[in-house]
């Protein structure tokens, strides 16, 4: 099936989206939720509870989407690696110099 | 090449701002240093938008598609920050500390979801708007009509917040009045989206972006240098967060303080029993203010008290509508100031209202806070990734690997200025804690008078105590001045003043730009062309887009205009209704090739219907225009809020899509393959 490399681009994105949205809800609920017990802490002269409301979570989103935009470019390339070479595999006609244009 | 360009522009406007500072202190009148202001930098978006005319389909609706991924940052950072985010936030901090964050996470985790859910795709999904994609993958006319309807709705109200603010500030630059302040500035925006459409917009909301975050940094930098002589005020935060909790502590148990917060408490029972019969009270109280005004007059009293006088007496409420609201703003504001700190909990004390250890009542005001804080967090990140004039900033980009690039720049863009917004706050903060409370009346600084005596409901103060010292209980300050007098408040030059005013003008205005172009997109492309004139061809589309610019900028004005002052109740309670009606229907529709325009169609009518019945039961203003007398405990669910309905109606709507879709027939192999498409790169495909 020429279509593998497609289902398996889609199986890892959803896999990423998942360990991605579930680091983004933990951190914005997390953080306010026990902002009262973490105050009791201190991180760069701020009360810890606050600090992470105020400063932490931002950069912590901005990390996220950093991460996404890596992880999602290196599985499109992997993706776009194989399947090339799947188009090379299924070469019915004797059409090859096809698959060796999308090379960039 | 556009680098240059922008090179340039930053170089003129830190001209200006330099020539500016130099007139005042040569002593230019300050009415000219904020005319010039205004004018100047309408001026330069006009300009930008008139060099980017253009009435090519694709430039006129997605700026031909080759925004950069850093511009394309820079105009979605504009085009989100509103005058809200720009003069409100730190407002909103000021006054409720802790709280406010809400607003600050909400407004940018959202992009998390833009990012990971839905920019890329719609961006390789292509064509011109949020409808467009609900139209081609669920099919049929219903769910792109749905969507098209509710873009607009959600859209013109935050359009009319945004001329309003417009209004406000211009008029509070040159001292016009507020009705044509509201009409330069829609000048301004005008010619943007009516010559250019996207394209303009686009260029001119990066020039908008640079002028408000200087406009915003610079006070900022120089109130932390001037307070703790650090150039770094996102660390200098912290100290000064110390420093006010310690002050916190003093004037919580300062006698002068809990003194005049007994008098408060005294005032708003008068309040209440004046309440009980406003119009025997308004007779009372016109002719108590004459005779005090003749009295003052015999005793050749100070002009300034017979001032004072005359124009409580010119101000007193007419009818009695007007009085009744006017006794229940007062019974409100005294209230408020009754409590410790004037209302306001300690700033970096998470939940204040309530204490998890002390008794059930207290306890459950924590959790209450609780709850409403990570439901309006929750709405406002899901609003944010289904705000339609964000969504279509991302179909401008070249593909969609820049698209999700430039959702990155967005939030780094945006977080720049969300992160000095509560530094911001914490700063006046400081500033009025040390060195306004406990000032002699006869001493209080010229800003004090000045928006006392524009509006009293952005500032007065009351010697209550008659002690001659004002006390943080007799001082109220509205949330909408904290950032435009902050200058002043520091005791900063007046060009900074105009500088910030500038700021949130842009803030205002390309906002408006983007919204603007939102519903008449909304209007003549997904509507008015599918009903009525499909066969109609690229140049009369953009056409008629054109005139709809201009009908439904006018109309925003009107609305504006009214100075509908409850309006923004409805702003939050617009990110709810954004995230109730797209969230579901958009994410669904990339990541479950299930799902089917039955249940699209009726998981955003549930949505929707879900959200407003809550909020028609729960909103205030709603509440006594429909006379809903069941008590709020009964209507509320687990004592949420009704700006935060969306966080019912967002799983509502989902649970009620999932359902319909697998009880109706799947969508045939046309719909199949389009979500297909989107989920992978183009270039390699067969």
């Amino acid at each position: 099936m020429p279509r593998t490399a497609e289902v398996r681009l889609w199986a890892r994105t959803r896999g990423l989206a998942l360990v991605l949205l579930l680091l983004w809800l933990g951190i914005s609920v997390a953080g306010p939720w026990f902002a009262r017990e973490l105050n009791s802490w201190q991180v760069f002269g701020f009360p810890a509870g606050y600090w992470v409301a105020a400063q932490g979570a931002l950069l912590a989103f901005l990390a996220i989407i950093v991460v996404c935009i890596w992880q999602m470019e290196r599985l499109e390339a992997r993706y776009e690696a194989e399947s090339a070479a799947e188009h090379l595999a299924a070469a019915v006609p004797p059409a090859g110099p096809d698959a060796a244009t999308e090379a960039p | 090449m556009i680098g240059r360009r922008y090179g340039l522009f930053l170089l003129g406007f830190a001209a200006l701002i330099g020539a500016m500072a130099l007139a005042e202190h040569k002593g230019l009148p300050r009415t000219w240093i904020g005319a010039v202001f205004l004018l100047v930098t309408v001026a330069l978006y006009a300009g930008i938008g008139f060099l980017c005319r253009t009435s090519d389909e694709a430039e006129y609706f997605v700026a031909g598609r080759k925004v950069p991924a850093m511009y394309n940052g820079l105009a979605t950072a504009a085009d989100w920050m509103s005058a809200a985010s720009f003069i409100g936030t730190a407002g909103v901090l000021y006054l409720q500390g802790f709280a406010g964050l809400a607003y600050i996470l909400g407004w940018t985790g959202g992009y998390v979801l833009l990012a990971v859910l839905l920019a890329p795709y719609l961006r390789r999904f292509g064509q011109y708007t949020v409808p467009d994609f609900l139209g081609a993958r669920y099919g049929g006319l219903a769910p792109r009509m749905v969507g098209a309807l509710a873009a607009v709705a959600v859209s013109f109200v935050y359009l009319v917040v945004q001329i309003y603010g417009v209004g406000l500030i211009a008029s509070h630059l040159t001292g016009f009045g507020f009705d044509l302040g509201i009409f330069v500035g829609l000048g301004g925006v005008l010619v943007c989206s009516f010559l250019g459409g996207m394209r303009a917009v686009t260029w001119t909301q990066v020039a908008q972006y640079m002028v408000l975050i200087l406009a915003y940094l610079v006070p900022l930098t120089w109130l932390s240098v001037q307070q703790t002589g650090s150039l770094l005020p996102a660390l200098s935060h912290g100290t000064q967060l110390m420093q006010i909790a310690k002050r916190e502590t003093e004037l919580s148990r300062d006698p002068a303080e809990l003194d005049v917060a007994r008098r408060q408490r005294q005032l708003a029972d008068q309040y209440e029993l004046k309440l009980r019969d406003v119009r025997s009270v308004m007779a009372a109280d016109a002719q108590r203010l004459t005779r005090q005004i003749e009295a003052l007059r015999a005793q050749r009293a100070p002009l300034v008290q017979v001032q004072r006088a005359e124009r409580e007496y010119l101000h007193r409420p007419r009818t009695e509508a007007q009085a009744r609201l006017r006794y229940q703003q007062e019974l409100e504001r005294a209230r408020a100031h009754a409590l410790p700190l004037a209302g306001m909990p300690a700033q970096a004390q998470p939940f204040a209202g309530g204490d998890p250890q002390g008794d059930a009542a207290s306890a459950a005001r924590y959790r209450s806070e609780r709850n409403n804080f990570v439901a309006l967090m929750l709405c406002l990140m899901m609003g944010t990734a289904a705000m339609p004039h964000v969504l279509t900033r991302f179909f401008t980009t070249r593909s969609a690997r820049e698209a999700r690039r430039s959702v990155a720049w967005s939030l780094l863009f945006i977080t720049l200025l969300y992160l000095a917004a509560p530094t911001l706050a914490v700063m006046v903060k400081y500033e009025v804690l040390n060195h306004v409370v406990g000032l002699p009346f006869d001493q209080l600084p010229q800003w004090v008078t000045r928006w006392s005596r524009l509006d009293a409901n952005l500032l007065s103060v009351r010697d209550l105590n008659g002690d001659g010292l004002l006390q943080l209980g007799e001082l109220h300050l509205g949330a909408d001045i904290i950032v435009l007098a902050a200058p002043e408040i520091g005791g900063l030059p007046y060009w900074v003043s105009c500088l910030v005013a500038a700021g949130g003008l842009a803030a205002a205005l390309s906002t408006a730009d983007g919204l603007l172009l939102t519903i008449a997109n909304s209007l003549s492309h997904d509507i008015y062309f599918r009903l009525f004139n499909p066969g109609a061809n690229a140049v009369s589309r953009v056409i008629a887009s054109k005139m709809l610019v201009m009908v439904v900028a006018l109309l925003a004005a009107l609305m504006a205009a009214l100075r509908l002052t409850d309006i923004l109740q409805f702003v939050s309670a617009a990110f709810s209704l954004a995230a109730a009606a797209f969230f579901p229907a958009l994410v669904m529709g990339i990541f479950w090739r299930r799902a089917n325009r039955a249940g699209a169609v009726a998981g955003m009518v549930a949505g929707l219907g879900v959200c407003l019945a809550y909020m028609a039961l729960n909103l205030p203003i709603a509440r006594s225009l429909l006379g809903v007398t069941l008590p709020l405990a009964q209507t509320q669910w687990w004592g949420v809020d009704a700006i935060a309905a969306g966080v019912f109606a967002v799983p509502l709507g989902l649970l009620v899509l999932v359902v319909v879709s697998l009880a109706t027939a799947a969508p045939g192999a046309e719909v199949r393959a389009l979500v297909d498409r989107l989920r992978v790169p183009e270039r390699p495909a067969s």
